[in-house]
């Protein structure tokens, strides 16, 4: 939803989209400033490139490639590039499905491989 | 050890080296001298599509991922089995005659003096748009959340504190590089600056030079230009554009019939005055801050936009002078009412001007200007029949004269964009065919009924003559093919523009 302000034009979002000087990664969008880094590996594919997180109020906020790693010398796909979106998609799925009757609803680890084991066994007969 | 592991055995290997380079080689070693300017440059050859420099540039600058400073294209061409295809990444051309520059109402752009990139500051910017308009390669981007355009400053703030921009430092190809560029000897050649898949650099002096594979062969085109579709119909400004040119058509009339030393009614100027006056009133809400709207009028010198915004006041202080006159029965109508003439005249000369840019084939031409002027001529001496504020004979004439010219304009505009070569003329004539097709149809039909219920229900005509022209402005905005990149083959249109 837009506020009043932003439909008459007296705020145009300028603190969203501010630039600041981090300290690592240079003059970048204020979104991407970062506290601390984290040394990691991708997880997209099997290439298993290094990559860095930034860390900031323990929110993943950025991401770099490793420069010293011996795999990808600090480059990184466009999909390493804003791997850090992935982790609070809002659309991520971050407990197992399971459809009773029609909809798909949360459940637990349990249920869910307890499920697969039974359907797996079912087809092998 | 790093050195131990195997791909390392291949660091001889060019593509190897350039990864371990030092990612300064890719930008100068020292600022632009006098006369000079820092510039893109770009290699086809090398480019390999992964839109790394994309995704890096909306990190960069956290836009949204709808909104792309740099995009990604491609090009194809050939008869197989010799046929090619090759991508290309463009970001701001950092132009030197900037179209976005000198069309902007409130100056919120600059080329900055001394690495001649050209900012956009979005304090300034009061989201008009006009900008999206006028450049050839549709850089500039409206950010629907802010109100606000912007564009690609060549990561200024990392370049002037002496790192590579965000897309020259993730580009694993090391396809796109800063140089220094002599800005008079690149007015005088800046071929290099052209390449297939690109509007002409004559447009505005773009600066990016493009490397093209040596092997590429001449028949190279962009692989997206089967897939056109309408453009936004930016229905406040059709609404805008027909009423204030009904209000400058009927004042026209009244200076005609002053002329003729016809008594004109005291109430007769009100009607097409209001009318006007809500037109006008209404133009902030195509804004996309419309609390700044009064700052639309600082670059009067260079941009038709802040020209539009002054002529049309005029014309409104003008047609309340008139009407006024008119209401309290002072004398000197005549000479109030050629003032009113004048400005209407300014004011839609004006809004023609806005149109006519490079960046958008369609618009660039005389038929705009007839367009435009037409439409006063159709509705303005309607409205004074409709109202009952005259009943002479000329009046009558003028609109069916009127009406008559504008659908040979109308149907002239199409021969020539039907029988041109030009790609984004051809693609309007092809819209005009194919999805709008009903409402070309539409427009002719109520043109013709207003003609045939002109001399019978002077009402019934003014309402069907405003339809057929409202239609008609809507379809003059769908219907525009803008000049732009090559974009992929399966991004929607509309998805960065």
């Amino acid at each position: 939803m837009k506020t009043w302000k932003r439909l008459l034009g007296i705020d145009n979002l300028s603190e969203q989209y501010a630039y600041t000087t981090d300290p690592v990664l240079g003059h970048t969008s204020a979104k991407r400033a970062a506290d601390s880094w984290v040394k990691t590996t991708c997880g997209y594919c099997s290439v298993g490139c290094g990559m860095e997180l930034g860390v900031k109020e323990d929110k993943i906020v950025a991401v770099r490639g490793w420069e010293s790693h011996p795999v990808n010398l600090g480059k990184l796909c466009p999909k390493g590039l804003s791997e850090h979106h992935m982790v609070s998609a809002s659309n991520r799925l971050t407990h197992p499905l399971l459809r009773k009757d029609g909809k798909l609803v949360p459940v637990g680890w349990d249920e869910a491989l307890n499920v697969m084991v039974e359907k797996f066994r079912a087809s092998q007969h | 050890m790093p050195a131990e592991l195997p791909l390392l055995k291949h660091q001889h290997d060019h593509r190897f080296t350039l990864l371990m380079d030092d990612k300064k080689s890719l930008i100068p070693n020292r600022k632009p001298n006098a006369g000079e300017q820092y510039r893109f440059h770009f290699d086809i050859s090398t480019c390999i599509g992964c839109k790394c420099c994309v995704v890096a540039c909306n990190e960069q600058n956290g836009n949204p991922a709808h909104i792309n400073w740099r995009r990604v294209g491609e090009i194809e061409g050939g008869v197989y089995p010799q046929t090619q295809r090759f991508h290309m990444s463009m970001g701001c051309n950092h132009c030197l005659e900037p179209a976005c520059m000198i069309g902007c109402p409130v100056e919120a752009y600059t080329k900055d003096e001394t690495t001649g990139i050209v900012l956009h500051s979005a304090d300034t910017c009061i989201g008009c748009q006009y900008c999206t308009w006028n450049c050839s390669y549709g850089v500039p981007q409206f950010n629907e959340d802010r109100g606000v355009v912007g564009k690609c400053d060549m990561c200024h703030g990392r370049l002037t504190a002496g790192a590579a921009p965000a897309c020259v430092n993730a580009c694993p190809e090391g396809a796109i590089s800063i140089e220094l560029v002599d800005m008079l000897a690149w007015r005088v050649d800046h071929a290099s600056a052209d390449a297939p898949g690109m509007p002409s650099s004559d447009d505005s002096l773009s600066t990016t030079r493009i490397t093209m594979p040596e092997m590429a062969i001449p028949a190279l085109g962009r692989v997206d230009i089967t897939r056109v579709q309408p453009e936004h119909a930016h229905l406040s400004l059709v609404f805008l554009l027909v009423l204030t040119q009904l209000s400058a058509g009927a004042f026209a009339t009244f200076w005609l019939l002053e002329m003729m030393g016809v008594q004109l009614g005291a109430m007769a100027g009100l009607l097409p005055l209001v009318i006007g006056m809500i037109a006008l009133s209404a133009a902030p809400m195509h804004l996309g801050r419309p609390i700044h709207a009064y700052r639309a009028i600082k670059n009067w010198k260079r941009s038709w936009l802040s020209r539009e915004i002054l002529a049309l006041s005029m014309f409104a202080g003008a047609a309340t002078a008139y009407a006024g006159a008119l209401f309290l029965g002072l004398p000197m109508t005549g000479w109030l009412a050629a003032g009113a003439l004048g400005a209407g005249i300014l004011g839609v000369m004006s809004s023609a001007r806005i149109y006519i840019v490079k960046a958008r084939p369609s618009w660039n031409s005389a038929f705009t200007m007839v367009d435009f002027y037409l439409t006063a001529a159709v509705l303005g001496p309607r409205i004074l029949l409709a109202a009952g504020s005259s009943n002479s004979d000329v009046v009558y004439w003028l609109a069916a004269a009127a009406t008559v010219a504008q659908i040979v304009n109308h149907l002239v505009r199409f021969h020539w964009l039907k029988s041109s070569k030009q790609h984004e003329l051809k693609a309007s004539a092809g819209l005009l065919m194919g999805v709008l097709h009903d409402q070309v149809q539409a427009r002719y039909l109520l043109w013709g009924l207003s003609l045939m219920t002109l001399f019978f229900s002077p009402v019934a005509s003014f309402v069907l003559a405003l339809l057929a022209e409202s239609v008609s402005r809507w379809l003059f905005f769908c219907s525009v093919v803008p000049k732009t990149v090559a974009s992929t083959y399966l991004t929607p249109r509309g998805a960065t523009s």
